[in-house]
Formats: structure tokens, sequence, C-alpha cells
């Protein structure tokens, strides 16, 4: 049981970090795909959360190779805990 | 969660060596171009397969001089995972190669080399395979393994570097310092060895506590 609150925990954390963020990529493209003349740029430029938009999308990739990380890894540490059970099962 | 430290430690790494080896800055070189943070993929897996298969041939020794079940089964997990990041070595290596180097396989003295390597270890699962008897199997396997290890290190470090070849440090004799690394590759480099071996090695953990249970269960059925 304690497993199993563990990982939710972890997940929730995980989708939380991750989630915001790629939500927000969702919303509006335009910041990145419409050109703006230099003279307008300045009005017509509002704060945007494109951090995830910038350096051509790499942090797109980087989470998208942290989530298969992380997907690899829980699935090891729950056969770790499977095959723990199983070596106290049979000690008994 | 009760996590062993080292299991923590390899999590980290990992983590570490996808983030940054995405996000850090690396030499701007022609042809390798961004490519080069294959650096952090590609090499670790050819190192995590020298280390896991040295555990291989000690575990194999330790079972010579003392014929424990669990030496024998130690020595054939890490085999396997070593034979597994060597696949995967050679399967990046040539996707690399063809982006780089033109071609998926150029006949490079280290490719080669490599390659012959791993078919030596695949002749060690098929010899396994081979035996009933159970001892029998774990004896003659462990003093094979032994030269297939001894094989295994001039094919990779000594031969390439006897002639000229397309991997950076062969041809001639790289001292250390001579590798093109610089401090910022090297600062994601180490960690990610260390990480992707530290990933084999909770592998090979598993593997074996699997394979002592079904040993256990079956005595006691």
């Amino acid at each position: 049981m304690k497993m199993h609150k563990w990982l939710l925990m972890l997940l929730l954390t995980w989708a939380a970090a991750f989630s915001a963020p790629v939500y927000a990529q969702n919303a509006p493209e335009q910041g990145s795909t419409i050109e703006y003349t230099s003279a307008d740029k300045a009005a017509a430029d509002p704060e945007m959360a494109d951090v995830l938009r910038r350096d051509g999308k790499i942090y797109i990739v980087v989470a998208v190779l942290v989530s298969v990380l992380l997907g690899v890894l829980l699935y090891l540490i729950s056969l770790d805990k499977k095959i723990g059970r199983l070596e106290r099962e049979l000690r008994q | 969660m009760k996590l062993s430290w080292w299991k923590w430690l390899t999590i980290v790494l990992l983590l570490y060596t996808v983030i940054m080896g995405m996000l850090s800055e690396v030499p701007r070189l022609a042809i390798l171009n961004e490519t080069i943070r294959n650096l952090y993929f590609h090499v670790p897996m050819w190192f995590g397969m020298i280390l896991i298969l040295l555990v291989s041939v000690v575990y194999s020794i330790k079972y010579l001089r003392n014929p424990l079940t669990r030496n024998d089964i130690i020595a054939y997990e890490s085999a396997k995972v070593g034979i597994l990041f060597g696949v995967l070595g050679i399967i990046t290596g040539m996707e690399w190669a063809r982006f780089t180097w033109g071609e998926f396989w150029s006949n490079d003295p280290k490719q080669n080399a490599s390659a012959i390597g791993l078919l030596i270890y695949f002749a060690y699962l098929i010899l396994r395979g081979s035996f009933q008897d159970h001892q029998q199997r774990a004896r003659i396997s462990a003093v094979y393994n032994i030269f297939a290890f001894a094989a295994l290190i001039p094919l990779l470090f000594i031969l390439p570097r006897m002639t000229d070849s397309l991997h950076p440090g062969n041809g001639g004799n790289p001292g250390f310092n001579s590798y093109d690394l610089d401090s910022r590759l090297r600062a994601v480099f180490y960690p990610a060895v260390i990480g992707w071996t530290l990933l084999g090695v909770w592998v090979v953990h598993l593997r074996t506590r699997l394979e002592v249970l079904k040993q256990r269960f079956y005595e006691n059925a």
C-alpha cells in the first residue's frame, strides 16, 4: 500500500511539473509563427508563456525524454518491489 | 520509498543526463553539429557494456573458485545485460554514423571489431543453452566467459588503435588528455556513464533476485 501512495505522489508531481507548461504550449500559437515588422514589434509583443517554445522547441524534446525515462524507471521500481515481496513471502 | 541509495543515484544521474544532455552548451563543430550530444547516449552504452561484462567475468572466476549457483547466476545475467548494452551501442552507433560518416556501416576498424566481440558473446549464450547438466553448463561457460572477455579487450581497445579509424581517439596512442573532450562535455559525459552503467547493474540485480527466487521455488516444490 505504501508503495502505491509513493508512486501516486511521484506521478502527480511529475504531472504537475510538466502538464502546466505543456498546456500553455497549446494556447495561442501566433507568438512564434507570425513575424512582426520591427516598427510595431514592441506594441504587438505581449508577454506570453513561451519558455517551451524557445530554442527550436528543444524543451518539448526534453519533456518527452524525461517522461519516457521516468516511465521506464517507475516500471523498474515496481518490478523491484514485486520481487522484494516475493522474496519476503518465500522467506516465511 | 525504500530504495537503496544507488538506485536513487541512478534515477538522479539519468535525469541529469537527459536534461543537461539536451540543454547544456556543446562545442560547435562542423559535420557533427548537434549530434555531438550522442556522446551522452551512445558512448555510455559501450562503457556500461565493458563494466557490466567485467562484473560477469569476475563472477565467472568466482564460480570457478567457489561453485555457488549464485555466482553462476550473476555471471549469466550480467553477461546478458552487457550484450544488450552492446547491441544498443552498435545500433545507436550505426544511426549516428549514417549522418556523420555517410553510411550505416563503413567497415571502420572499431565497428568491425565490436561486431566480432558481440558475436563472441552471442556464442556464450548459445554455449550455455547446449548443456543439460547444470554444473557442467556453469563451469564450461565460466571458462568460455574468461576467454571472451580476454578477446574483447584487444578487439575494442588495441586493434582499432593500430590502424586508422573514424572513431576519435584511434590511430596512434591517445592519452586521456588528447581526447577532444572539453570540460563542458565531461560535465555531462561522466555522470552519463555512471548513470547508464548503474541502470544496467539495477537490471542485473533484479534478474539475479528473480532467478534465485525461481531456483528456490523449484527446490521447495
